[in-house]
């Protein structure tokens, strides 16, 4: 495990290692995805596309109503409402990337200088 | 073809393959682009690079990988209208060396499932409200050590928190080691601290 370049560069940390380093393998997913031209691939591509706006819309709106929430300002009433909104919408995401064979990784764009928009 | 690897500043020792180049007052880097199909091969050589150079130089500004021009006046052209900027950014960043924190873990109970909407959001409130807990008491003190940071936006668990600092080049032990402190308060997370790296999350200035 110390063999791995990333884990060259650890300074310190606390908690399960073995997990870190497995993560540390997935960093080729970092590369900026494309959407290919070829016909058999482009519908898939651009499902990519519209999901990764999809989820982050979700998570803004998400961001917002627990910030809410927390803050005591919402009824029960509209805490079991947005939850119910919130769930349905992640269980038809789930449905709609295992549909176009996308893992929750696969939901992101690089924006160059601006980091990655997830 | 050449690809520009770094803008620097004190470049004690060009190392061997590159070319420095002076374009209205700044140092670029470059170097022949060697044909590489395997992108993530490319990306080791890109970094392995700009590490090269960070060891070499009082102030680097690493560049994303795949700039390449025709030539080096291709490059000058590119380069001539954001020198102002780079040589501030330089500054910047003079002396320092980029340090992530990332902190992971499944703050869920295992099997758990929402009932209804009410339960899915307090389901969702936990990892946010630890977030919060994390900025306060992990990120605040360590942001007071650093230059500048950056901080990815909260998510989803299991990564509760990612963020960059800029750090003194000499504090970097010192620094990893109140991160792996400051960590070990909370048990069920991990907390992994890496570096130093060249200023990455700082090269283009704030987002």
């Amino acid at each position: 495990m110390r063999d791995d370049p990333v884990l060259t560069k650890l300074l310190g940390s606390t908690g399960d290692l073995d997990g870190v380093a497995r993560r540390a393998g997935g960093a080729v997913n970092a590369f900026p995805s494309r959407i290919g031209a070829d016909p058999e691939t482009v519908e898939r591509g651009l499902a990519q596309l519209v999901l990764t706006l999809v989820e982050l819309l979700r998570q803004l709106m998400e961001r917002q109503a627990l910030r809410r929430m927390d803050e005591g300002v919402l009824t029960d009433e509209e805490i079991e409402r947005m939850g119910e909104t919130f769930m349905k919408l992640a269980e038809r995401m789930d449905e709609l990337k295992a549909e176009f064979g996308l893992e929750d990784e696969d939901l992101n764009l690089q924006l160059g200088p601006l980091g990655s928009l997830l | 073809m050449i690809r520009l690897y770094a803008f620097v500043d004190g470049l004690r020792v060009l190392p061997s393959g590159l070319r420095l180049m002076r374009i209205h007052g700044v140092d670029a880097v470059a170097g022949e682009v060697r044909n590489c199909d395997d992108r993530l091969q490319a990306a080791v050589v890109h970094g392995r690079v700009v590490e090269s150079l960070r060891e070499q130089a009082d102030a680097l500004l690493p560049v994303r990988l795949g700039e390449d021009f025709v030539d080096e006046a291709a490059l000058a052209i590119a380069v001539a209208p954001r020198a102002h900027g780079l040589r501030a950014r330089l500054d910047d960043v003079r002396g320092c060396v980029e340090v992530g924190v990332r902190v992971v873990g499944d703050v869920s109970s295992p099997g758990e499932e929402p009932r209804d909407g009410a339960s899915y959001m307090r389901m969702r409130l936990e990892p946010w409200r630890l977030r919060n807990a994390l900025e306060e008491s992990l990120h605040a003190p360590l942001e007071r050590r650093a230059r500048a940071t950056r901080v990815a936006p909260f998510g989803a668990a299991p990564v509760m928190l990612e963020a960059s600092y800029l750090v003194s080049a000499g504090a970097v032990e010192d620094f990893a080691g109140e991160a792996v402190e400051l960590g070990s308060a909370w048990p069920r997370l991990s907390v992994t601290c890496t570096g130093p790296w060249a200023p990455y999350s700082f090269a283009e200035g704030e987002a």
